[in-house]
């Protein structure tokens, strides 16, 4: 069984590399009906100037190739991108956020800017947005969480605001759709919150970190089963799972990171499965068993990368294959 | 049968323990304990009745013994989605009750069904080979070796269990309390079970559970083929469980039974692993019961698990994945956690310092937009640098304050002296008050020049250009030499300056300078040009000192 596996492990049918003439960060994989799955990369470069390139992958021959038709140049590194999770046959929607939320209409062979979405009303400027994320239920919908405290739900086809809230004490550093019309998101000051378009007054605290102001940064929702969600702390190697039904108290702690993690992303078809990531350069699947141990939980199979892993993608477009970027490569691993 | 479970149920029930099991020895493995009855008197969770069979509420008895049998039904229908030898249509029918229904203890109670003891191993097994009853309180910590399910029955908080030899077997019984070694309640349970009637019959067990045995220990000896399962308590089973349709199940467990194939061909019976265990000794004991026990487990449940995973996880030829099994590699220990400065380095850009650049930006946009609203107040010659922007503004404020100076000694003269005062008397005057007011102001802007031009050698020259539209004034203060004058006027000219009023002094050396001009043409030269021209002049009579 070792040996059997070490040899997939060289073996390079079940991964490709593709490498980026810039530090990678943001990345978002297509949902459209396509023969190639276009794949988007944000650069990360600590100035005005950033590229967002958009690449085809080709299951058959497990190739990657860039478009230089449609790459364009981004205003600083894009804080997450996203594909419209149901585009149109007619063309296919890349939004990113950053200092603003854009849209970027990508044709076959040209990316041009929809809209530039400002949600202030009384300035040019918009609150810097940490992230972003695309209501699968209701495209129309786009949540966006700011280092203002607020996260703001846009009406993208009529390029509105349609509310904003304030929805943490600190800065609010990522939002994730449930339903329609729930949402959650994580902050600064350690909690994640619920909240329901239905009932704007209310909010409901789902977890505190257990060191009070231990920033939460990323927020993953599982969409096989919406009782479960995902979060993970500041220079912390833990992955906590949230049941929204037993609020407070994490029903699982997946720690056997060595190092801190960066990313966490669901399986698009398992409830029970998460992929995470982190600067141990590993990126782990996990099941969630259905009843937890005495000495923790073990991932199932892990990946070692070449570098510190900051970034992961596991998209029900492409089930078979999870995508992680280190450096400034990006690497489809087959699950 | 039915009459060893009900002298079961009455035992457990006179002493209200949670539980009886009766371990017979195997018919197919001579010496091997396995589980052939039991019944369960512990707590229930949710109460299922199949809707077939209406029982009578009231009938706690019945009630009992229809729990313990819906327990049987779950793990035998649990065991043939486990089984890759059975062929599907063996299945049983679906069971009244689903593992989420199931407590901890009940739990204890199904699990229990997959052991088997060797005489001698384990608590059944000493309590045959000694053939006297054994008494073991705090079993949830007992060591493995003593009592091989102390981990489960930790889980269930099973505490205390007694094990008693009873005809070709051993009784067990297990409460969740503890309770102090208690000869009449061994009495008690032995009055009630040694019912000198039934003594002749023992029931076999059932080919089914036999082979279910089987099963399960030919798989116990081989690792879990998923590590994922390790450890298992039953503290959340009530959350996760899933059970999914006939399909789907019925498509997956094929799968299934290719997967499992290769264990089988690798090893031909149990009894051969059987024989492993007893040869590794018993030192090994604890990790053998330990796998096997996560392995049964990882059976039951990863089974119900897989249907939902789908054909996008390991089903699709596990070889091919990219990601291998955790386990194998757990054994290369590298340095733990990282934690500090560096970790999650580029998460915390995006989300801190990414925001700050944009802030940044703002201010500066903020910034560019205020020298924009001071460009169009300050009258603006050509460059449009912040520095010139600054210099200028300067220059343009000291005119300012020079012209309110002016006026207001204007209208001072006015109120005070007659009106046919001498114009050039009065400016003249007006020009020394100016340049006593005015000196600390133009120190400062001397410092500045001082930064801004490295030819300055001579720190008490001072060289003032104020422009306002068109009209320029010059203040020159420096050491007076010959032609000095002529210099300057000649600079002034080839500024396409035109000089209207000069007022100049002498005074120990130092030569004082005004001069008011008009620029000629609106292509014309900057304050900072006229400043440097004329700062070429004066430095030539610098250097010449």
């Amino acid at each position: 069984m070792d040996t059997s596996t070490l040899e997939s492990q060289l073996r390079s049918d079940n991964f490709v590399t593709y490498e980026s003439p810039y530090t990678l960060y943001s990345m978002a994989i297509s949902s459209a009906a396509a023969s190639h799955r276009r794949i988007a990369l944000g650069s990360f470069v600590e100035e005005y100037a950033n590229r967002v390139d958009i690449v085809t992958f080709d299951e058959e021959t497990l190739s990657i190739k860039p478009i230089p038709n449609l790459s364009f140049d981004h205003p600083y590194p894009p804080t997450k991108l996203m594909f419209h999770p149901n585009p149109k046959v007619s063309g296919d929607i890349l939004a990113s956020s950053g200092d603003f939320l854009r849209l970027y209409g990508v044709r076959e062979n040209s990316v041009e800017q929809i809209s530039v979405l400002n949600n202030s009303k009384s300035s040019e400027f918009c609150a810097p947005l940490t992230s972003f994320d695309w209501n699968e239920v209701e495209p129309r919908r786009i949540g966006t969480s700011s280092i203002d405290t607020t996260c703001t739900i846009w009406d993208v086809e009529k390029g509105v605001v349609e509310t904003q809230l304030i929805a943490h004490d600190k800065e609010v550093h990522d939002i994730a759709w449930g339903e329609a019309g729930v949402f959650a998101s994580v902050s600064a000051d350690g909690s994640v919150r619920v909240f329901d378009l239905r009932d704007k007054e209310h909010s409901t605290i789902i977890y505190e970190s257990p060191q009070p102001d231990t920033p939460l940064l990323r927020l993953a929702w599982n969409k096989q089963d919406l009782r479960y969600m995902a979060t993970i702390l500041m220079d912390s190697n833990k992955i906590v799972i949230l049941d929204i039904r037993s609020p407070t108290m994490p029903v699982a702690e997946l720690e056997r990171h060595r190092g801190s993690v960066n990313a966490i992303a669901w399986a698009p078809a398992s409830w029970q499965h998460i992929c995470s990531a982190g600067d141990d350069s590993q990126a782990l699947i996990w099941e969630l068993p259905t009843v937890a141990g005495p000495n923790g939980i073990d991932p199932m199979s892990m990946y070692t990368a070449g570098a510190e892993i900051n970034q992961l993608q596991w998209s029900a477009a492409m089930p078979d294959w999870i995508a992680i970027a280190f450096t400034n490569k990006m690497q489809l691993l087959k699950v | 049968m039915e009459n060893l479970r009900q002298k079961l149920a009455m035992a457990v029930k006179s002493i209200q323990w949670s539980y009886a099991i009766f371990w017979s020895i195997s018919t197919a493995e001579p010496g091997v304990l396995t589980w052939c009855d039991g019944y369960y008197n512990g707590d229930i969770k949710t109460r299922k009745t199949l809707q077939a069979e209406e029982m009578k509420d009231d009938d706690e008895d019945e009630l009992g013994f229809q729990r313990t049998e819906q327990l049987r039904q779950l793990y035998e229908v649990l065991s043939v989605s486990a089984g890759g030898e059975r062929e599907p249509q063996t299945r049983r029918p679906s069971a009244a009750l689903s593992p989420e229904d199931l407590t901890d203890t009940e739990w204890y109670f199904l699990v229990c069904m997959t052991f088997e003891f060797t005489n001698g191993q384990g608590l059944p097994g000493r309590t045959l080979a000694k053939n006297s009853s054994t008494w073991l309180c705090n079993a949830h910590f007992a060591d493995s070796q003593v009592f091989s399910r102390s981990l489960l029955a930790k889980s269930a908080s099973i505490q205390t269990v007694v094990c008693i030899p009873y005809l070709e077997g051993v009784v067990e019984f297990g409460i969740t309390a503890m309770v102090l070694e208690d000869e009449d309640i061994i009495k008690q349970i032995k009055a009630f079970i040694s019912d000198p009637a039934t003594q002749k019959v023992v029931e076999i067990p059932l080919e089914l559970e036999l082979e279910y045995d089987q099963t399960l220990v030919t798989k116990a000896t081989h690792n879990s083929p998923k590590n994922s399962l390790n450890h298992h308590c039953f503290q959340s089973q009530e959350q996760s469980w899933q059970f999914v349709d006939d399909e789907e199940e019925g498509e997956e467990i094929s799968v299934y039974h290719n997967n499992n194939n290769n264990n089988n061909n690798n090893s031909s019976s149990s009894s051969d692993c059987i024989s492993q265990n007893l040869v590794s000794g018993p030192s090994n004991l604890w990790t053998e019961d330990d796998s096997r026990y996560q392995s049964v487990l990882s059976k039951i449940f990863n089974n119900t698990q897989r249907l939902i995973l789908g054909p996008h996880s390991r089903s699709c030829s596990y070889n091919e994945s990219a990601f291998m099994s955790w386990k194998n590699h757990n054994g290369m220990e590298l340095e733990r956690n990282r934690k500090g400065s560096c970790s999650q380095m580029l998460l915390k850009k995006v989300l801190f310092e990414v925001p700050k650049m944009h802030e940044h930006e703002d201010d500066t946009k903020n910034l560019n937009h205020r020298f924009s609203l001071l460009s169009s107040m300050v009258p603006c010659r050509g460059k449009v640098d912040k520095v010139s922007l600054l210099d200028d503004t300067i220059d343009y404020l000291q005119t300012l304050e020079r012209r309110v100076k002016v006026l207001e000694s204007n209208e001072d003269r006015k109120n005070k002296k007659s009106q046919q005062h001498d114009m050039i008397q009065m400016q003249e005057r007006t020009c020394d008050n100016y340049y006593g007011n005015k000196r600390k102001a133009c120190c400062d802007v001397e410092d500045l020049q001082v930064e801004e031009e490295e030819e300055e050698s001579c720190s008490s020259d001072c060289i003032t250009v104020s422009a306002i539209e068109k009209d320029v004034t010059i203040e020159i203060r420096c050491r007076w030499r010959e032609n000095m004058m002529v210099q300057v006027f000649y600079a002034i000219s080839s500024l396409n300056l035109e000089s209207y009023s000069v007022h100049s002094s002498n005074v120990d050396g130092i030569l004082t300078l005004t001069i008011e001009s008009k620029l000629k043409s609106c292509t014309a030269s900057t304050a900072k040009m006229i400043r440097q021209a004329l700062q070429r002049v004066i430095g030539r009579s610098c250097s010449s000192f």
